[in-house]
């Protein structure tokens, strides 16, 4: 059977450096299966944030040679074996143990948006087309890679101002629904700092949901920012005859 | 049963706790097991490959005694109403 050398990051908050295991190497292996065998043969007390092996859960997290990923959808076939495979846990938050990082932050920036509000005595149809255009945003598992591989996040460290790609999608889902009635752009633009964000692509990219954060979130909610704050004639019109949302 | 690291999101350190409880646990499944003689979902046996109705009216109970686990058997009770017109549409359907 062909091994594989994995070096794992061990350590805590205070710091560490990565561990070299060697793993035999099965067919169809993941690389959260390899972390499993370390735990079982060699570190029973290697700290990993899993629980479905069968990326829905958005546990499982790591940057694996580098790359932000669910090391659950990691494939060792996929990887080479002739050196280390490295595995370290999200740079972009602090480690609590191992591989194990505290995402605390998420969940705060999650309680400033405000959730879906429709109006009162809502009529609950709505066209298929409107639906297919949010469904998208709804596949988040919420396993936080956008956010560990955003540069605003993991190089500039702009917690306070920016919310993230993550919530992005969410406020998208929400501002695009069909039934939804508040206007979330304040919000984007003065405490989710979305002006920030310089749409490099990086959180579509390491997306293991396939969601197109920056084409279909970011840059949409961009365009209802420039048009509620920025662009001269809407603002003049709205004077005349109002927004039609209201604003939060 | 000895564990390495500090207790800190440690779960090698989780194992070692639940080790005791999950023989307990483990022998209990079995036990019952052996005593069901029939096939029920994922209760399968190859020496008795069948559903047994009889086994269907019935829970096998486990208690611990000075001297070990004893089984025993206790009537299903008796299911809500709402469950069972749920029941009876499905043996309809």
């Amino acid at each position: 059977m062909p091994e594989a050398v994995l070096a794992v990051f061990r350590g805590m908050a205070e710091g560490g450096a990565p561990v070299e295991y060697r793993v035999p190497v099965a067919p169809g292996m993941v690389v959260l299966d390899a972390l499993h065998y370390i735990q079982g043969h060699f570190a029973p007390d290697l700290a990993v944030r899993w629980n479905c092996k069968a990326g829905r859960c958005g546990s499982c997290s790591a940057e694996v040679n580098g790359r932000p990923r669910l090391t659950c959808k990691a494939r060792m076939d996929s990887l080479p074996l002739d050196r280390p495979i490295s595995v370290f846990p999200m740079r972009a938050f602090p480690v609590i143990r191992d591989l194990v990082t505290d995402v605390a932050w998420n969940y705060e920036v999650n309680r400033k948006i405000p959730p879906f509000t429709p109006r009162p005595g809502t009529d609950w149809k709505m066209s298929q087309a409107d639906i297919d255009r949010v469904q998208e945003f709804r596949r988040c598992i919420e396993c936080f890679l956008c956010q560990d591989v955003c540069h605003v996040l993991r190089d500039h460290g702009k917690t306070a101002q920016f919310g993230g790609p993550r919530f992005f999608v969410r406020i998208a889902g929400l501002e695009m629904h069909p039934l939804d009635s508040v206007s979330r752009t304040g919000i984007l633009k003065q405490e989710l700092g979305i002006g920030l964000c310089n749409i490099t692509k990086c959180c579509t990219e390491v997306c293991p949901e396939d969601i197109r954060i920056t084409d279909n979130a970011i840059i949409p909610l961009k365009e209802r920012v420039v048009d509620d704050y920025y662009d001269p004639i809407a603002r003049f019109l709205r004077k005349i005859f109002g927004s039609g949302k209201s604003e939060n | 049963v000895r564990v390495e690291g500090s207790r800190l999101f440690n779960p090698g350190w989780h194992l070692a706790r639940d080790l005791k409880s999950m023989l307990t646990v483990s022998e209990a499944v079995a036990r019952s097991a052996l005593a069901r003689k029939e096939s029920r979902g994922a209760h399968s046996r190859t020496d008795f490959p069948k559903t047994d109705p009889e086994w269907g009216r019935r829970n096998i109970v486990v208690a611990r005694m000075d001297d070990g686990m004893r089984l025993s058997d206790r009537p299903l009770p008796e299911p809500p109403a709402e469950l069972k017109a749920l029941l009876r549409e499905g043996e309809q359907a």
